[in-house]
């Protein structure tokens, strides 16, 4: 038992890792390693990364806020959104699980990944966004802030437009997440990056934030449920704090590039899992769960290859 | 200032839900008994750190008295509590 509990442990520090600095909840890592590697049932490794995803955030988010990469201001203001979609994806989840209508959301989140693909790329060329005219909602909400960025070695003036753009995919994300129990990290990076046009460390830090609030809206039905168990949620967390830490250290070492060729590649892994889970609940391929997991994975690699070979100066 | 009153608080609820883990996974494996109730304890601690985040947000805010996100604040705290409260109940 004990060699389990270190290997989980070790899983989780890896997600830890790759949470903090990309702002997702981990549950991208841990799900397919628990229910493939360690025939965990879905329902138990469902849990455990929603706890995994809390602890990513509460981790990586305390440091984020002391060394201002997260912005408070800008995450509280679209937690309303966030929240409520989680609300409305849990309550329709019954609803939509029973009419085998879950392939409808697969294949538009898978949608939704590819096309974010393209803007995402184009900037891959520039360290920092292009700065665009405050708009109103930047003056109402206060959306503005600064950070010292030590890989370029310099104080980093931002400022966040388009909130209402932003408000809408934060409630798709709430909902995905909601309803699927995943996916809303990257989600929320995409409306904090594209939509508000903010600096790409601004964004994860600032997703990772907001990911706690919206994992702790579905723990109740969780714990209710019983898909916490407790030794396992707690090894992974325990991973994915000291995974957290040290994914918030790290990602100042980082230039934007290089996380942004990571992120390229989990937005090219999600929307491959997702539009293969899709055609496989409308029975249109059919593929174990390893292999559309391991195609997911070969998608993901080569694309970042690519887009880094070609971008790369 | 804001933001480092958050980040501490959230590393209090860190800390302490990590002292239970480390010593609840450390008494599963003697098999001990307490082990479940002290993994529970650091499970409800972790959960409960970041809608508690939010309820220090609003006081903050009305601190500051920013009228606007207090507005803000508790529409969250709103959708929190109907999560956490109703939301077992209604599914």
């Amino acid at each position: 038992m004990i060699e389990i509990i270190i290997l989980i442990i070790l899983v989780g520090i890896l997600s830890g890792i790759l949470g903090s600095l990309l702002g997702l909840g981990g549950a991208i890592v841990l799900i397919p390693f628990l229910t493939i590697f360690l025939n965990v049932h879905a329902k138990y490794a469902a849990g455990s990364a929603l706890i995994a995803t809390i602890a990513t955030s509460s981790g990586s988010a305390s440091a984020y806020l002391i060394d201002r990469l997260a912005n408070f201001r800008i995450g509280m203001s679209l937690e309303i959104t966030t929240t409520a979609g989680a609300i409305i994806g849990s309550l329709i989840a019954g609803f939509i699980f029973a009419r085998n209508l879950e392939w409808i959301f697969y294949l538009l989140f898978s949608f939704i990944l590819f096309t974010s693909i393209l803007p995402t790329e184009r900037k891959l060329d520039s360290e920092l966004p292009t700065l665009r005219n405050p708009d109103r909602s930047t003056k109402i909400f206060k959306l503005e802030g600064s950070y010292f960025d030590e890989k370029i070695g310099k104080e980093i003036k931002y400022y966040g437009v388009r909130w209402w753009l932003a408000e809408f995919i934060m409630f798709f994300a709430g909902i995905i997440s909601g309803l699927l129990g995943i996916g809303s990290g990257a989600l929320k990076v995409l409306a904090l990056d594209w939509a508000m046009n903010l600096p790409l460390k601004v964004s994860t830090a600032t997703s990772n934030f907001m990911i706690g609030v919206t994992a702790s809206t579905g723990s109740a039905i969780y714990w209710s449920f019983g898909y916490i168990e407790p030794l396992l949620s707690s090894s992974a967390a325990l991973g994915v704090l000291i995974g957290s830490f040290i994914g918030s250290k790290l990602i100042q070492k980082l230039s934007s590039f290089e996380l942004r060729i990571i992120f390229l590649s989990i937005l090219a892994f999600l929307g491959m899992n997702m539009l293969l889970r899709g055609l496989i609940a409308i029975k249109m391929i059919v593929l174990s769960k390893e292999l559309y997991y391991l195609i997911s994975i070969i998608f993901a690699v080569l694309f970042a290859m690519i887009n880094y070979f070609i971008k790369k100066k | 200032m804001i933001e480092k009153i958050i980040g501490y608080f959230l590393r209090i609820g860190v800390l302490i839900s990590a002292f239970f883990f480390v010593f609840g996974i450390i008494f599963s494996i003697l098999d001990l008994n307490i082990s479940n109730l002290l993994l529970r304890i650091g499970l409800l601690v972790l959960i409960s750190t970041p809608i508690l985040r939010v309820m220090l947000g609003l006081a903050i805010f009305v601190l500051e008295k920013d009228k606007i996100y207090i507005l803000i604040t508790s529409l969250v705290i709103f959708n929190l509590l109907f999560a956490l409260l109703f939301l077992p109940i209604l599914i």
